[in-house]
């Protein structure tokens, strides 16, 4: 075609065009990733002026440390809760929003609403709504006569509320991909269907599920993803307590790195959260590419 | 029929309800005296409205400095991005040069490094070249992270617009550059709207970077302020109400003017990464 540039003649202005936005990626991304590898390997600290090169120390300390694995635990477990949670629930809104009904978009509007508000601004609203002595759920609760709960200050409890309040808040994100896939579907495939005698939980099984599972997919990857890089809210809301119960790997690494002003041994702790992150992608790259051959 | 669609209603309040209180009950009790929040069932319409949390919060904190800060951080990263990624994003919607498709690989590989596993070794490169305590770390920070999302979007919208346009407006004597900003760019403004309200929201949301770079109150920027309030102000919930009003409104102002909008931008690393 015409307007391709054959040579470097027509191609320069292009490249102007492009250079700005690398030599900013390189710089602000892809540098620091390479000197956290470096620092990695280094007892780097912001106590002392020296440091050397150390080796592999820092990662056997990572594997030797059961708080870390602790950490890696229950980032694990805040993982699949919140993608249990928001992958069905967000599912099950997309379909009732699907049905034709005066004020739909009215529920569509309140479930993205939390969905652009900062994790602090959303601590700073639960703070007081699960405050275990005045706060309002527990208030509600006591009209039927239950609790009181201690959401966020029993062991056993925090992080199911934590879950709890990060699904108020992401619920959107997994809604709004759903929904928008449950749209492309042709309502003619649901008539057909009905002719053919499919009840409707025939027609979501045979017909809605299989349509959407490439929307599927990349919801599970990318709620799994933004969960594993959880830090603000258990930082806001929590602290990592009560008894480390809320303690995420993210957190950890920065207690690491920010409390005890260890920066060899946080950035080690980075490369493997780093790890955990490019194996996530990766199986979402070739889920993905399986996922087109249908 | 009747009660199924009772039921649907019914279900619709439910989740509205969910959703909307915690916001809804932040500003009425922002209004609120502090002996009045302990009436249980909470009173909807405050018996004696007040602004004295606000007066506090307004006069004898640094929320609302806080929140310009956050203002001009969100602002020039809007800036530096969207140009950024308008310009990048029209190369490799239009162009064919040597090491293009290297290019989009690496542009997608900066998508695979976790923000919070390079953020130690920022804060340790902005320590090391003096940058602490500055809002220009923050935009440079802030502008990578959105950059890639924000060359996909607006290469796909690119891609829409047909490129005789540019051929008839440069056949016309227009540069390539003039053809960009005069023919293309005010076709692809929903692209731009789009990219600007993703950024917008990262940025005026994001809050590790802004806790590890800043530390002098006067230069933090609303999260880490708000948190800080927070943590001063244990169980004042009026007073915390109103801080977080304070950021709570103009997002949600925004948010109901610009909703489609919204959902583009900030599902576009979702929808083609």
């Amino acid at each position: 075609m015409e307007h391709k540039s054959t040579g470097l003649r027509r191609g320069w202005p292009y490249i102007l065009m492009i250079l700005p936005t690398f030599l900013l990626l390189g710089a602000v991304t892809f540098y620091p990733a390479f000197y956290n590898i470096w620092l990695s390997f280094r007892n780097e600290s912001l106590r002392t002026i020296t440091s050397s090169f150390v080796g592999l120390a820092n990662y056997r300390r990572v594997l030797s440390d059961p708080f870390f694995w602790g950490a890696l635990g229950r980032t694990l477990i805040y993982m699949a809760g919140s993608l249990v949670l928001r992958v069905v629930l967000g599912l099950a809104l997309a379909l009732l929003l699907n049905i034709p009904q005066r004020g739909r978009s009215v529920v569509r509007t309140a479930i993205l609403l939390p969905w652009v508000l900062s994790e602090v601004i959303v601590t700073a609203m639960w703070l007081w709504i699960l405050d275990h002595r005045t706060g309002l759920l527990n208030a509600l609760f006591a009209t039927v006569k239950l609790g009181p709960y201690g959401w966020l200050v029993y062991p056993g409890m925090a992080m199911g509320t934590i879950i709890m309040v990060s699904l108020w808040k992401n619920l959107a994100f997994s809604f709004l991909l759903l929904f928008a896939a449950l749209q492309q579907i042709p309502v003619d495939l649901y008539d057909s269907g009905k002719i053919d005698g499919c009840s409707s939980a025939g027609l979501i099984r045979h017909i809605t599920l299989p349509l959407i599972r490439p929307t599927l997919t990349i919801v599970t990857i990318m709620v799994s993803i933004s969960a594993f890089g959880q830090f603000s809210l258990v930082y806001s809301l929590t602290g990592g307590g009560p008894l480390r119960s809320t303690e995420l790997v993210g957190l950890y690494m920065y207690q690491q790195a920010f409390t005890f002003l260890d920066i060899g041994y946080g950035s080690a702790i980075a490369m493997v959260i780093f790890l955990i992150n490019i194996a996530l992608s990766l199986v979402y790259y070739y889920a993905l590419r399986s996922e087109s051959l249908y | 029929m009747n009660w199924k669609r009772l039921g649907l209603v019914l279900t619709y309040v439910v989740i509205t309800f969910v959703m909307v209180s915690p916001i809804a009950m932040t500003i009425i009790t922002s209004f609120k005296t502090q002996s009045e929040i302990y009436i249980f069932p909470p009173t909807i319409i405050p018996q004696n409205p007040t602004l004295d949390a606000y007066k506090h919060v307004l006069f004898s904190s640094s929320i609302l400095k806080q929140f310009y800060n956050s203002m001009k951080v969100s602002a020039v990263t809007i800036l530096l991005t969207v140009t950024l990624g308008s310009l990048t994003g029209f190369a490799f919607a239009r162009a064919s040069f040597p090491g293009k498709s290297f290019l989009l690989f690496f542009l997608l590989g900066t998508q695979m490094i976790p923000g919070l596993g390079n953020a130690i070794a920022l804060y340790y490169m902005a320590f090391k070249l003096g940058m602490l305590n500055t809002h220009l770390v923050l935009v440079l920070v802030y502008s990578a992270a959105s950059l890639p999302v924000s060359v996909w979007l607006m290469k796909s919208y690119f891609e829409q617009i047909p490129p005789e346009l540019e051929q008839a407006a440069q056949v016309d004597g227009c540069t390539p550059f003039q053809a960009l900003t005069r023919v293309v760019l005010p076709l692809a403004r929903p692209g731009m709207v789009a990219s600007a309200l993703m950024v917008f929201v990262a940025a005026w949301n994001e809050f590790l970077i802004a806790l590890l770079m800043i530390t002098r109150t006067a230069l933090k920027t609303f999260p880490v302020g708000l948190y800080t309030f927070i943590g001063q102000f244990q169980m004042d919930w009026p007073r915390i109400s109103a801080a977080a009003t304070i950021g709570v409104v103009p997002l949600i102002l925004l948010f109901l003017l610009l909703q489609r909008h919204f959902v583009a931008g900030l599902t576009a690393g979702a929808v083609k990464a």
